[in-house]
């Protein structure tokens, strides 16, 4: 949009007015055109689709991450994006052998009908469209992905785990909240899924458009510091344990509108998908602004998603970190310098709060001056008050506010609470012995 | 101006939850004096298949789609013709498709 003449001065180029689009397809330069990317690149239809498949195949293929007979977790939720993904998967695993795709894909498809309402038959379509394309597939239903080690099992009764699951959500009146928990609960069950399934490697389906939204509203939310693992093409999730899981996003180069054209000209069912933020108010969650914002720049300036997603991809993670977010397993801020954004918030939060008596404490006190006030004394909600607190200090500074709306934490799932319970006691041991060490 | 219209039009990728769960729909567009343009479409979806009136903001935006939102014209791109002064023609399939986030 600008740019420096030889003079130095910065111009802001006039957008030229509509010019007649070129009507040949800028590649065969044959065939009509079908398909306009960036308002000036036609494209034919025959010469779209490979386009597309190459953009696919050169993402997958410039990780070098993905080994011969590996066995890849293809994430379907449904959507345009996923069937598509789907489909390319399938394509390349169809081709000849010095172009075929050689890993192993395992399809897994989550079932959030507990959270919205989709249509009765919609799980049954989805095998069906599974079993077309003949690839080892698992649907599960989400509520078991989250609470349950042997998820695997159809047949375990999962009312209970649903009731656990709708109250978490019900608890977060904010929306920006409960999409940000939604997020992370999916990600831990595909996580665990993956585990189970013996899958090293990880595929999900969002493409440029999403991720460049999701890059923004995550600095609005506080998730600064993790968007490389959110965003990124490989995500190494080695959260202490030996399994190294990479989580592979091979969209991720191509646009929404590109994947629209795609699954229009190979006439793709997607199927529905929501979440909290559907047909919601455009100002009602943080997300759904940002997404307006990007989608009306992208209007009047074609290239806006691009830009914004190739500079958070210069965003690298810190290498050195040593604390991981109990809920998002992201990236947590430890021994922050007392001038970081996150003590400025906590401080001015602080000072809005107390008034004048801010003045004669100091931040220090703040904790101690929150924990009394916020136990009831004596009274038995002081225990859960303590865990709540307790957990706290092991979540990134996004996460914690999504738990300080929770009222319970008895909905979480169990294994977050047992690690919290692990941490608590390894402190206790190391207060013990600390006089010896030497 | 001759008989009335024959035309789909389709909703995908979440955009069919403001059509009652439904993605095609087979329209007949009445006589007009004008000759229908997708501008004038749009106006008539949102009259006549539009389920949830209050949810129209979420289809339209001024006078024409939300931005997010991508119209294909028998398969093809409505940026190659002429956007909401296309003409429309009998036996015209229309698609509509979000690329919004869950619709």
């Amino acid at each position: 949009m600008c740019s420096v003449n030889e003079e130095g001065a910065e111009v802001f180029e006039v957008l030229k007015p509509i010019e007649p689009l070129e009507l040949k397809c800028r590649k065969c330069l044959i065939e009509d055109g079908n398909v306009v990317l960036q308002k000036k690149f036609v494209y034919c239809k025959t010469c779209f689709v490979p386009m597309v498949t190459h953009k696919f195949r050169a993402t997958v293929g410039k990780s070098k991450l993905v080994n011969r007979g590996e066995r890849v977790l293809v994430c379907v939720s449904g959507s345009q994006s996923s069937v598509s993904l789907l489909h390319m998967i399938w394509t390349g695993l169809q081709q000849s052998t010095y172009k075929r795709l050689t890993f192993e894909p395992v399809v897994l498809y989550i079932d959030e009908s507990v959270l919205h309402d989709y249509p009765l038959d919609q799980v049954k379509k989805i095998k069906e469209l599974f079993e077309k394309y003949g690839l080892t597939y698992h649907i599960v239903k989400f509520s078991a992905a989250v609470y349950l080690d042997n998820c695997l099992n159809k047949d375990t009764n999962v009312d209970q785990y649903n009731d656990k699951l709708q109250n978490i959500f019900n608890n977060l009146s904010d929306l920006t909240l409960k999409e940000d928990m939604l997020m992370k609960l999916r990600k831990r069950a595909i996580t665990k899924l993956a585990d189970l399934l013996k899958c090293t490697r990880i595929m999900t389906a969002e493409n440029e458009h999403k991720l460049s939204i999701r890059l923004l509203s995550n600095v609005a939310l506080g998730r600064g510091s993790q968007i490389s693992l959110d965003i990124g093409l490989a995500v190494n999730n080695k959260n202490n344990n030996n399994t190294s899981l990479v989580t592979i996003r091979p969209m991720r180069n191509l646009s929404a509108k590109e994947i629209s054209y795609y699954a229009l000209f190979n006439k793709l069912d997607d199927f529905m998908h929501s979440n909290f933020l559907t047909a919601t108010s455009e100002d009602e969650s943080i997300q759904k602004t940002t997404e307006r914002f990007v989608n009306d720049l992208q209007v009047d300036f074609p290239s806006t998603v691009s830009t914004i997603f190739r500079t958070g991809e210069k965003i690298s993670e810190k290498t050195s970190a040593i604390a991981y977010c109990l809920l998002c397993q992201g990236i947590m801020e430890v021994n922050v310098s007392p001038s970081s954004a996150m003590e400025a918030t906590k401080y001015s939060k602080y000072v809005s709060l107390m008034g004048v008596k801010a003045l004669k404490l100091s931040l220090k006190e703040l904790k101690n001056e929150e924990t009394n006030e916020k136990n009831c004394n004596g009274c038995k909600c002081r225990n859960k008050q303590d865990l709540k607190e307790k957990i706290i200090e092991s979540l990134c500074y996004a996460c914690t506010h999504i738990i300080q709306e929770l009222e319970s934490l008895d909905d979480l799932p169990e294994e977050i609470l047992n690690k919290e319970k692990e941490r608590l006691q390894f402190k206790k041991m190391e207060e013990q012995i600390k006089d010896f060490l030497l | 101006m001759e008989k009335g219209l024959n035309i789909t039009t389709e909703f995908t990728s979440g955009l069919q939850i403001l059509f009652n769960n439904i993605k095609k729909h087979k329209v007949v567009l009445p006589e007009t004096e004008n000759p229908w343009t997708l501008g004038m479409l749009l106006f008539w979806i949102k009259d006549n298949i539009l389920v949830d009136k209050d949810k129209c903001d979420l289809f339209m935006k001024g006078n024409t789609v939300r931005p997010g939102i991508i119209v294909a014209v028998n398969d093809q791109d409505w940026e190659l013709l002429g956007d909401l002064k296309y003409c429309i023609k009998n036996n015209d399939n229309i698609t509509f498709i979000s690329t919004l986030h869950g619709g």
